[in-house]
């Protein structure tokens, strides 16, 4: 039945639909010359930018990425994030043994970049890579090839999201040589485009920082070092920055990692006898959270650390982390920042590797350390924290934080004895002045303000607690004190339960 | 470098005892940051307007830890340290120690 009402709005539609018709006549007419001016101005290098911004803004509005080639939070590489309560999914390792080809002899020349119908293909390898991944089989290649050529040719529309994930797609079904086959057949050009249309697509294209760290992933985990070399040439992606370490000075600085640094690789054994909290020593980044967290962990329980670790055949490291509770892959390469030819951010003695040869670093703690600041975008973001997060990162179990006393001694033990983690924030810059732990007279047991360090013991009988120092146990051996004195100098006690 | 160390640390709200011109071979650290000088590692730490804690060491024995005064120099592991400035404040990044220290490093 149709009111009084009803036919009132009828007709007022029917009254505006000559005027919409005119008004969809306008829009149309607008769209096409922004078209016209946004396309012509991406054929010329001055409207470049110009035009990416105008693409970039509008795309955002359409996709809500809310980027433009900025950095977004990190929430799952990979795949599709898992629903909680999910087993943990294997992560994107590269071929296993069973897949295996033999790869070229270490001793010879590096086979050439472009892959024959069952050649090794790829070029020089991270020291430790195991060689082991399969061969190339060039028709493949060159389907997926095809593939992502056509979809970065884009058309009239340009490159859309749609567009990168078919060529997401080629590229996972490669292997490690058929990707370094892939990537040695594009010219530098293309591969920029690519990188281009990735962070900063035409109309409703690109990608978020999530999707693109999915194929990063996938290139980290398989690809040769040489290959990964040439794509870090086109994106901050592949290689977390640390030009910015230490914060806006950093630079005018002439030994600092920011202005000294360099990647290189070490001679190193991802792990000597075992992970080991004594393995722990910060370097020339202000992340002790992280590190106290680290040596938490690994005093709670080394397997965890351990599990979280995976060697790829082409010598990079998958990582486990928990972003809120839920895993989080990243593939690291063996790299690490060195200044003057020595691991400068966090640091590992030296110890004679596996092959009873060579003198080498402990890697673990750097490739932690390198795929949070991976993880966060770069290494100045992993700077400032509290160990309460770096404990969930590594655990995924949710962290609680407890006023000093408001624990026994009797409930720290239990929580060491337990399995558990307990990293501590020492009193904060101007306080703690008169307490006898932070003065002169604890002499080498001083502690520092503003700093993290773990529990490491806790004796009941004595009434003593003993914590650590995250700047390295060779130079800081733990300080025992009374319960008494850990209550009164520290701030926070922050507590992960590791296994609940 | 002092009048520009100076205004900069006037501007940011932080506080510098750098009175007199800091050396052009000072070299800064940062507090709580295990830093590079001279062959040994070096972490300047509880740093207050007039003094600070240095914590001197090889990487492998337990680092010497000692208190310097601004204008005062010390000696760890054959490397003499003489601490001619500190600033309070100047870093507002959270969570971490808001401090550094400059000092002159002499290796006779």
């Amino acid at each position: 039945m149709t009111t009084l009402g009803t036919r009132a709005r009828v007709h007022e539609t029917s009254d505006r639909g000559a005027g919409s018709v005119e008004y969809l006549g306008v829009v149309i007419v607008v769209v096409l010359v922004v078209a016209g001016v946004i396309a012509a101005a991406r054929v010329s290098d001055v409207g470049t930018t110009l035009a990416e911004r105008v693409t970039c803004a509008v795309r955002s509005i359409g996709t809500q990425a809310g980027d433009c080639g900025g950095e977004d939070v990190p929430t799952y590489y990979g795949g599709d994030a898992p629903a909680a309560g999910d087993e943990d999914p294997a992560p994107p390792v590269a071929g296993t043994d069973e897949d295996a080809a033999p790869g070229p002899d270490r001793g010879e020349a590096p086979a050439a970049p472009t892959a024959d119908a069952g050649g090794t293909g790829g070029g020089p390898d991270f020291a430790n890579a195991s060689d082991t991944r399969p061969a190339a089989d060039q028709e493949r290649v060159d389907e997926a090839l095809d593939d992502v050529r056509d979809a970065l040719d884009g058309g009239f529309w340009g490159v859309r999201a749609g567009d990168l994930d078919d060529a997401r797609d080629a590229i996972a079904q490669l292997n490690g040589r058929e990707i370094d086959a892939l990537v040695a057949e594009m010219s530098d050009d293309e591969l920029e485009r690519w990188v281009d249309q990735m962070e900063d697509g035409w109309v409703f294209g690109g990608w978020s920082r999530e999707e693109r760290r999915e194929l990063w992933e996938i290139l980290a985990g398989n690809a040769s070092k040489e290959t990964l070399d040439r794509l870090a040439a086109f994106t901050g992606e592949l290689q977390p920055s640390f030009s910015t370490i230490g914060g806006d000075d950093a630079r005018d600085k002439k030994d600092s990692p920011a202005n000294a640094g360099v990647y290189g690789e070490v001679p190193h054994d991802l792990v000597v006898q075992g992970v080991d909290p004594d393995d722990i020593a910060q370097g020339s980044i202000g992340n002790c959270w992280w590190m106290a967290s680290l040596g938490a962990v690994a005093h709670a329980d080394p397997s965890v650390i351990e599990g979280a670790i995976t060697s790829n055949a082409n010598g990079s490291y998958t990582v486990r982390l928990y972003d809120d509770g839920v895993p989080v892959y990243v593939t690291v390469t063996p790299e690490m920042v060195l200044v003057d030819g020595k691991p400068s951010l966090a640091r590992s003695p030296q110890y004679l590797l596996s092959d009873n040869q060579t003198t080498g670093y402990e890697l673990w703690p750097m490739v932690m350390e390198k795929a949070l600041a991976l993880h966060y975008g770069d290494y100045e973001k992993t700077e400032g924290g509290t160990a309460d997060v770096g404990l969930e990162i590594l655990t995924g179990v949710p962290s609680t934080n407890h006023a000093p006393g408001d624990l026994s001694i009797e409930d720290l033990a239990g929580i060491i004895q337990g399995g558990g983690a307990v990293g501590l924030s020492s009193m904060a810059q101007g306080q703690g002045k008169d307490l006898p732990t932070y003065g002169q007279q604890a002499g080498a047991d001083r502690l520092i303000r503003g700093h993290a360090y773990y529990v490491s013991a806790v004796d009941t009988q004595k009434g003593t607690v003993t914590v650590v120092n995250p700047w390295g146990t060779a130079m800081y051996p733990p300080i025992t004190m009374t319960i008494e004195d850990f209550d009164a100098s520290f701030r926070q006690v922050r507590v992960n339960e590791v296994h609940p | 470098m002092a009048v520009a160390l100076t205004v900069g640390a006037l501007a940011m709200g932080c506080t510098t005892t750098e009175e007199e011109p800091v050396p052009d071979d000072a070299v800064q650290l940062r507090a709580n940051i295990p830093t590079d000088v001279a062959g040994l590692i070096v972490v300047a730490a509880n740093v207050e307007e007039d003094s600070a804690v240095l914590n001197v060491g090889d990487g492998t024995s337990p680092a010497s830890v000692l208190d310097v005064a601004v204008g005062e120099t010390v000696e760890a592991l054959g490397v003499s340290f003489t601490l001619v400035a500190t600033e309070l404040g100047g870093d507002d990044r959270p969570d971490l120690p808001d401090a550094a220290v400059w000092v002159v490093v002499d290796e006779d």
